[in-house]
C-alpha cells in the first residue's frame, strides 16, 4: 500500500524534518523559514539544487515527498531525480543529551521565552528540549526544540525559529512533529533524551515522553 | 547578445548588491552571502538573497529587482527567482550608536588581517540598535564598516574580516566597500557615530595587541542605550543597470550640488589622488562607504581612536602628495619637526662620523646616506643646529642631509602599499580570477 498522498506544504515539511541533521543547520533553519512564509515556488528552485550540492542521497519516501511538495511548484525534474538514492541512509550520527553540559545551572532566557509562547497554545502539545552533542570538539552543544503539533506545523516552525533567533540562536533547531509520521531516527534519539519544557492545549500524542 | 562574464565582475556585482541591502536583509544571510561569495558559490549566494527576499516580503526597486535577475542569470541561478519578489518602495529606520565601546577588541581581532589583506584603508565599529530582515537575530548587532583602495577586493576581504572576527568570539556583520561601491543612507548613519578602530596612515600607532578571544568582545549597550544616528530609509541605491554590464562599466552620472562640499575637500588637499577624485566625483551612491582619512593621530588624551565619533568623517584623501620643491621651501622651518620624527635612527656616533665626512667632503656624506637601507631608516634624529660646535657649513650640510633622507623615505612610501605591501612585486592578488 502506497503512503498517503500529502499537499505541497505538508509534504516538504515532512521532508524538512527528515533532513534534520543531514542538511546543515544553517540551511535547514532557511529553508525551514521559506516554507514557513509559504515560498514553494522559491523552495522549488534552490532547495534540490542544494541536495545535490550537499551530497544528500534521498530514500524512496523522502524522493516522493520532495516529488510531491516541489515538482508542482516548478522544480527542476532533471534535479529532483538525481536526489534519489540507492544506498541505505546512515541516519545515526548524533547524540543527545537532556542537559547541555556547559550550561550547568545557567539561567535559560529561551525556556522562559518558549514556556511563555507556547503554553496553552491550541494547535500545540508538549514542548520539550533536548541537547545535541557537537560532532566536532570543542564547539557547544545545540539546542533542539521538539514540538508536537496538530496544525500549522510550517509556520509554527518559523515563528519559533524567529524567537530562538531573536535570542541568540543563529541556526535555531525546532523540530515541529505532526502526529501521523513516523519519527526519523534522529527524532526518536533526541526524544529519548530530552526534557519537558511546557505543553499547548492540544491532546498530548503521548510520543513526547523520554524513554 | 550573449556576454562572457568573467566570475570577477560578477562577484563584485554580487557584493555590490548585498551592500545595498545591509539593513534590509537578516545579518544572518549577509554574512553567509558573503562567505559564499568569497568562496565562488555565486549560485548559492544570490539564491540565498533572492529566496530571503522572498519569503520575507522584503520589497526592492525595480531597479534592484533587475540587478537581482540579471546576476541570478550570471551566476547561472534561475532568474525566475527574482519574478517572485516584492517591489515596492522601503522604509527602513536603523538607529547606530557608537556608545559603549563597539570598537572594543576588534583591533586585536584583525591585527594579522589588517595585515595581510591588501590595500585597507580604515575600519569602523558601531552598534545598530534595530532589527534587520524578516528573521532578525539579538540586539544590538555589531556593524564593522571596512573601507578599501582600489587595489583590494571587498569580497574576498569581507568574508575574511568577519572570519577572523568570528574566530575572536567577535559577531559582527562586516560590511567592505571599494572605490565604486554603493554607499546607502544605512551606512551613512553608520559611519556618521562610528568609532574608528583602525586607520591606514595611522596602523604603527594603533595596531592593538591581540587578545583573548573571551576579553575581546565588545560588550553591547545596554539595550535602551540612547541613538546617535538614524538612518531615515535604506534608500534604494542601486546604481542604473545596465543588463549586461560590469559594474566598472556603469556610467557615473554627473555629480550633484550637494557633492561639492566633498569634491571640494578633496581638492582642497591636491586633488592627486585618482581614487578619491574619482569618488568625489560620482554619485553618492558610487562612493566608497568611508572617506580615506590621513588625519595626523590625534594627541594623546584627547580624541583617542577608542572614543566615538558623534559627526560624520570629513572626506580627506589617503596620502598628501608631496609638494612641489617651492612650496616645500616655503613652508620652512615649520615642516621639519614633524619630518624629523619619521625618517632615519642615527646612533651618536653615526651622526658624528656622517658630520665629519659631510664637513670633509659633501660627496662621501651623501654616498653615506644613499647606503641606509629602506628597512634602516626609522627615525631621524633632532635637527640639532644650535650645536656650538657646528659652523654654519655644518648647519647647511645637516639641513640638505634631512632634506634628502626625508625625500628618500617618501618615495620608499610611495612605493610601498598600505599594508606593507610592496607594489612593484607581483602578489597573489594580482592573479586572483575571482572564479
Amino acid at each position: 500500500m502506497s503512503a498517503p498522498v500529502l499537499d505541497s506544504e505538508l509534504a516538504c515539511h515532512v521532508l524538512l524534518l527528515r533532513l534534520a541533521g543531514r542538511l546543515p543547520d544553517q540551511t535547514l533553519w532557511r529553508f525551514r523559514d521559506w516554507l514557513g512564509e509559504g515560498a514553494l515556488p522559491t523552495l522549488a528552485r534552490t532547495m534540490p539544487r542544494a541536495l545535490l550540492k550537499h551530497d544528500i542521497d534521498l530514500e524512496q519516501n523522502e524522493y516522493q515527498l520532495l516529488c510531491d511538495a516541489l515538482l508542482p511548484h516548478g522544480a527542476d525534474r532533471h534535479q529532483v531525480s538525481s536526489t534519489l538514492g540507492i544506498d541505505e541512509i546512515d541516519e545515526d550520527r548524533y547524540s543527545f543529551a537532556m542537559i547541555a553540559p556547559d550550561r550547568g545551572n545557567a539561567v535559560d532566557t529561551v525556556g522562559v521565552v518558549v514556556n511563555a509562547v507556547m503554553r496553552g497554545r491550541p494547535e500545540v502539545g508538549d514542548v520539550r528540549e533536548s541537547w545535541r552533542e557537537a560532532s566536532q570538539p570543542g564547539r557547544p552543544a545545540k539546542r533542539v526544540l521538539l514540538v508536537d503539533a496538530v496544525a500549522g506545523m510550517p509556520r509554527l516552525t518559523g515563528e519559533l525559529q524567529r524567537v530562538l533567533r531573536a535570542l541568540g540562536d543563529a541556526e535555531p533547531s525546532v523540530e515541529v512533529l505532526p502526529s501521523n509520521i513516523d519519527l526519523p531516527v534522529y527524532h526518536r534519539a533526541a526524544l529519548e533524551s530530552s526534557r519537558f519544557v511546557c505543553a499547548g492545549s492540544a491532546p498530548a500524542s503521548g510520543r513526547l515522553v523520554s524513554a | 547578445m550573449v556576454e562572457v562574464h568573467d566570475g570577477l565582475g560578477v562577484s563584485l556585482r554580487l557584493h555590490n548588491l548585498l551592500l545595498v541591502l545591509a539593513g534590509r536583509l537578516d545579518d544572518s544571510a549577509l554574512s553567509e552571502a558573503r562567505e559564499m561569495v568569497a568562496r565562488s558559490r555565486l549560485d548559492e549566494a544570490v539564491e540565498l538573497v533572492a529566496g530571503a527576499l522572498i519569503a520575507g516580503r522584503i520589497p526592492l526597486s525595480t531597479a534592484e529587482q533587475q540587478e537581482l535577475s540579471t546576476v541570478l542569470e550570471q551566476s547561472r541561478s534561475d532568474p525566475e527567482l527574482a519574478m517572485q519578489l516584492s517591489i515596492g518602495e522601503s522604509a527602513y529606520a536603523h538607529r547606530f550608536t557608537g556608545m559603549n565601546e563597539p570598537d572594543r577588541g576588534i583591533a586585536g581581532a584583525l591585527d594579522r588581517t589588517l595585515k595581510v589583506l591588501p590595500d585597507l584603508r580604515s575600519v569602523h565599529a558601531v552598534w545598530r540598535n534595530t532589527p534587520a530582515g524578516s528573521v532578525p537575530g539579538p540586539l544590538p548587532q555589531l556593524v564593522v564598516l571596512v573601507a578599501m583602495g582600489a587595489d583590494g577586493h571587498p569580497p574576498a576581504a569581507a568574508y575574511r574580516l568577519d572570519a577572523a572576527m568570528r574566530r575572536a568570539g567577535i559577531s559582527a556583520v562586516v560590511e567592505v566597500s571599494g572605490p565604486e561601491s554603493p554607499i546607502t543612507a544605512y551606512h551613512q548613519a553608520a559611519l556618521d557615530v562610528a568609532a574608528t578602530v583602525w586607520n591606514a596612515d595611522s596602523s604603527v600607532q594603533r595596531a592593538a595587541p591581540a587578545q583573548p578571544a573571551t576579553a575581546a568582545a565588545p560588550t553591547p549597550p545596554p539595550p535602551m542605550a540612547p541613538p546617535m544616528a538614524t538612518s531615515a530609509a535604506a534608500a534604494p541605491a542601486m546604481p542604473p543597470v545596465t543588463s549586461g554590464s560590469s559594474p566598472a562599466s556603469i556610467p557615473p552620472p554627473p555629480p550633484s550640488p550637494s557633492d561639492s562640499s566633498w569634491a571640494d575637500s578633496v581638492k582642497a588637499v591636491g586633488g592627486a589622488n585618482a581614487l578619491m577624485a574619482d569618488a568625489a566625483q560620482s554619485p553618492p551612491t558610487l562612493r566608497a562607504l568611508a572617506p580615506v582619512k590621513d588625519l595626523p593621530p590625534p594627541p594623546k588624551g584627547e580624541g583617542s581612536p577608542k572614543t566615538p565619533r558623534h559627526e560624520a568623517p570629513k572626506p580627506q584623501t589617503a596620502k598628501v602628495p608631496p609638494k612641489p620643491p617651492e612650496a616645500r621651501s616655503e613652508a620652512g622651518k615649520g615642516e621639519r619637526p614633524d619630518r624629523r620624527v619619521s625618517t632615519a635612527e642615527l646612533s651618536a656616533a653615526e651622526g658624528t662620523q656622517l658630520r665629519k665626512a659631510l664637513a670633509e667632503d659633501p660627496e662621501k656624506g651623501r654616498a653615506m646616506v644613499a647606503n641606509i637601507q629602506p628597512h634602516d631608516i626609522v627615525e631621524l634624529p633632532a635637527l640639532d643646529l644650535d650645536d656650538p660646535q657646528l659652523s654654519e657649513r655644518d648647519r647647511q650640510l645637516l639641513r640638505e642631509l634631512h632634506e634628502e633622507l626625508a625625500e628618500r623615505e617618501r618615495a620608499e612610501s610611495d612605493k610601498v602599499g598600505a599594508n606593507g605591501i610592496d607594489k612593484s612585486k607581483p602578489s597573489w592578488w594580482d592573479g586572483y580570477s575571482g572564479s
